[in-house]
């Protein structure tokens, strides 16, 4: 008897297994799901009217695409869908009204965020995206001039895929290159948040396609400089350099040329180390920043360069590192923006002289002197025996 | 080990976000000096048990106090280890609701759990330590998994300033943690039934210990990827932490796997402290076996965790502000009191029941 209701306990329980691991009410079928790949929003405030504007692209699942027809098009895999409102949420609600399908949001890579929402209101957006079960930390968060709408419909310059192509060059290729650099949404909020620092946004541009008739594609270069929550200003490829020569360890081959008795040389830059120190005197505050940097020349335009030489070299190249570095430590200082950390260094490692400052720690900072000391070494020459 | 998942379940939860808020960068210390008053349980505990080694809480409570007050007393921690094990059914299915199926009813989750928790402590203790035994390396990975795999990506930098704006805020920031140690009080009703109660002494130390490393290197790991503004904002710190991990395309969204180990380490948890309930309440009401309690008990389990709290925030709100001093209070106060007592009546083994 009593083995008996022990099967029927253990019946049960399986039988609610089953019913559990289906997931229950949140149950959602791969076919019904709409994958949503980017997320562009668009924001304008005409007179007190608000009106949001989400763009989104949608992948297709490959059942869908028709026989026969060969996925010429770039744009063939994802569908494009756009949805006005007034509040981010109805917006959002909006775009997906037209669509069989329940929108699917664990696989965006990128958030594009267009000029105008991110003066006014990216705020709202990134807490929105923070908060969301179904996001991710490491989405990318891309800012463009103009329309977020636009870079979603020039699509992918090379890669099928529009989403594929921003997420690898904005994680990988962005930094190696020296294009841009791939600021992921956590790292933007904890910028957002943080007492000490501004943040800043990947750059993404339309531009017209190097290659003649193919329209208009899009373009990872530079970065959107923010001031507390509000988007200020850009920096262009050269500051961009200067930013990543600044706040980041590099890891890449980033070019850089310069000229040396009417001849352009070429360096690339391939490992780089930099350090912060703020230097604290009675009365003011002045930054020390350390830069190493190892790289090569390959393209030395048919001279034979001799230790003599490469000396003389490296320290042309040192000046114009500093000078990258220096433009772009200006370029702050004019935006009234300390995205490149000194602040925070400031805070992490002299804490008296944090508390001192108080409220206007960008007052403190444009005023503070800047130095910056490059150490760049040519480690490969690129030349062949004879 | 048992007493490690029993800590370590409801300290990755809530307690990181809630002590990164007060302590900002020094979360890590704050959440490894909440140990402290764990340890002063654990030995308070242990003389308690030294004295009677044969009877548990809710026996020599009535030794000690006598029968009208140790009745009260011992009523008192049945609801009170009733509300530990309510807030650790909630907690998770909230847990569960907010990331992962907000769609599903939370009596759903609730009843799932509460109802293997209750097939579980019907069985005895013993099959639910051995379940634990089972469960314990898987659990272990599902702390270890995460916090390697971020290591690429750590800035020890985002933890200094050391100790900014004193060591107050710590203090206050380690607050609401004390609760998740002093669990260890379960060890009250426990201990006359370990085998070699010699040796709980240097166990539970050691679960308590690699709880506080633990949990402290998870706060640590967090703090040091999102930083100390981001982490206090965060609703599960440790859970995104586990959402982080990407290494391009090989290894990511590695959540689903480590919240299912989770899952299993809250049933242990709950299975444990659903047989103390239920032992607990067939001692004080003199009942012969336990047994009879454990099905009718479920009834008010899932009710209790399914309405008591509207919304996340309420309950937040309760862990913060209330739960810390009540759980102070049947942590260490009591015990306290109780070993005082007997010290000054001078109760012994000698009186068996």
């Amino acid at each position: 008897m009593k083995k008996k209701y022990r099967i029927f306990g253990l019946l049960i329980l399986i039988i609610l297994q089953s019913v559990i691991s289906t997931g229950c009410w949140s149950s959602k079928e791969v076919e019904s799901l709409a994958v949503v790949t980017l997320l562009g929003v668009d924001y304008t405030n005409e007179n007190g009217s608000v009106q949001w504007t989400v763009s989104s692209t949608i992948l297709n699942p490959l059942g869908q695409t028709k026989e026969g027809e060969q996925s010429s098009a770039k744009s063939d895999q994802e569908t494009l869908l756009v949805g006005t409102g007034r509040t981010l949420q109805e917006t959002i609600t909006a775009f997906t009204a037209h669509s069989s399908r329940t929108p699917y949001y664990g696989h965006i890579s990128a958030y594009i965020i267009g000029e105008k929402a991110a003066k006014e209101n990216i705020g709202e957006f990134t807490e929105a995206a923070t908060r969301y079960w179904e996001g991710r930390p490491r989405t990318l968060l891309i800012v463009t001039k103009g329309k977020a709408l636009d870079v979603l419909q020039a699509g992918p310059a090379v890669d099928k895929l529009l989403s594929k192509e921003l997420k690898e060059l904005g994680m990988k290729k962005a930094l190696a290159t020296g294009y841009s650099y791939g600021v992921t949404l956590f790292d933007f909020v904890e910028w957002l948040k943080s007492p000490d620092r501004d943040p800043v946004a990947t750059l993404v541009n339309v531009v017209p396609s190097e290659v003649p008739g193919l329209g208009q594609q899009n373009l990872m270069e530079g970065l959107a400089v923010f001031q507390g929550g509000r988007l200020i200003g850009w920096l262009n490829k050269d500051e961009t350099i200067g930013y990543l020569l600044i706040t980041q360890n590099i890891n890449g081959d980033i070019p850089l040329t310069f000229i040396k008795d009417n001849k352009l040389f070429s360096y690339y830059i391939s490992t780089t180390k930099r350090k912060i120190l703020p230097v604290v005197t009675s009365d003011k505050i002045s930054y020390r920043v350390q830069i190493k940097v190892m790289g090569g020349i390959i393209e030395n335009s048919g001279l034979r360069l001799n230790a003599e030489d490469i000396k003389v070299l490296e320290n042309i190249i040192e000046d114009r590192l500093q000078d990258l570095a220096m433009q772009t430590v200006d370029k702050a200082k004019e935006y009234n923006s300390d995205f490149l950390g000194f602040t925070e260094k400031l805070h992490r490692t002299d804490l008296s002289a944090w508390q001192t400052l108080g409220s206007d720690w960008r007052k403190v900072f444009r005023t503070a002197e800047v130095e910056i000391v490059v150490d760049a070494k040519i480690v490969q020459t690129g030349m062949m025996g004879e | 080990m048992l007493l490690y998942i029993i800590i370590m379940i409801s300290g990755l939860l809530f307690m990181p976000g809630l002590t990164a808020e007060k302590a900002k960068q020094s979360a890590w210390i704050a959440i490894a000096l909440a140990s402290l008053p764990g340890f002063l349980c654990l030995w308070i505990v242990w003389k308690l048990g030294k004295r009677f080694p044969k009877n548990t809480l809710p026996e020599y409570t009535e030794i000690i106090l006598g029968k009208a007050l140790g009745k009260v007393v011992g009523g008192a921690y049945i609801l009170f280890f009733l509300m530990v094990n309510i807030l650790s059914v909630c907690e998770f299915s909230k847990f569960l609701t907010v990331s992962f199926m907000p769609q599903t009813p939370p009596i759903a989750f609730n009843a799932i759990l509460v109802l293997i928790g209750a097939y579980a402590a019907s069985k005895g203790i013993e099959v639910i330590a051995r379940a634990a035994q089972f469960i314990f390396p898987l659990f272990v990975i599902s702390l270890l998994l995460p916090l390697i795999s971020v290591l690429p990506a750590v800035k020890v930098g985002k933890l200094l300033p050391f100790l900014e704006g004193g060591i107050l805020p710590v203090i206050w920031g380690s607050v609401p943690s004390i609760i998740v140690y002093g669990e260890i009080i379960v060890l009250a009703v426990l201990l006359p039934m370990v085998n070699k109660p010699e040796e709980v002494k240097h166990k539970g130390a050691f679960a308590l210990l690699a709880a506080a490393i633990f949990l402290s290197a998870g706060m640590m790991f967090t703090l040091m990827i999102f930083g100390p503004n981001l982490s206090g904002e965060l609703l599960f710190p440790f859970w995104f932490l586990s959402k982080y991990i990407e290494f391009s395309s090989y290894l990511q969204r590695v959540e689903g796997i480590i919240a299912l180990l989770w899952m299993v380490g809250i049933i242990i948890k709950i299975a444990v402290l659903y047989y103390l309930v239920c032992f607990a309440t067939a001692k004080t009401l003199d009942l012969k076996s336990y047994k009879p309690v454990v099905y009718p008990m479920a009834l008010v389990y899932i009710p209790a965790a399914t309405f008591l709290f509207r919304n996340m925030t309420e309950f937040r709100q309760f862990l913060e502000l209330y739960w810390p001093y009540l759980g102070f209070i049947f942590e260490l106060v009591l015990p306290s009191i109780l070993l005082f007592v007997a010290v000054i009546r001078k109760k012994q083994r000698s009186v068996s029941r």
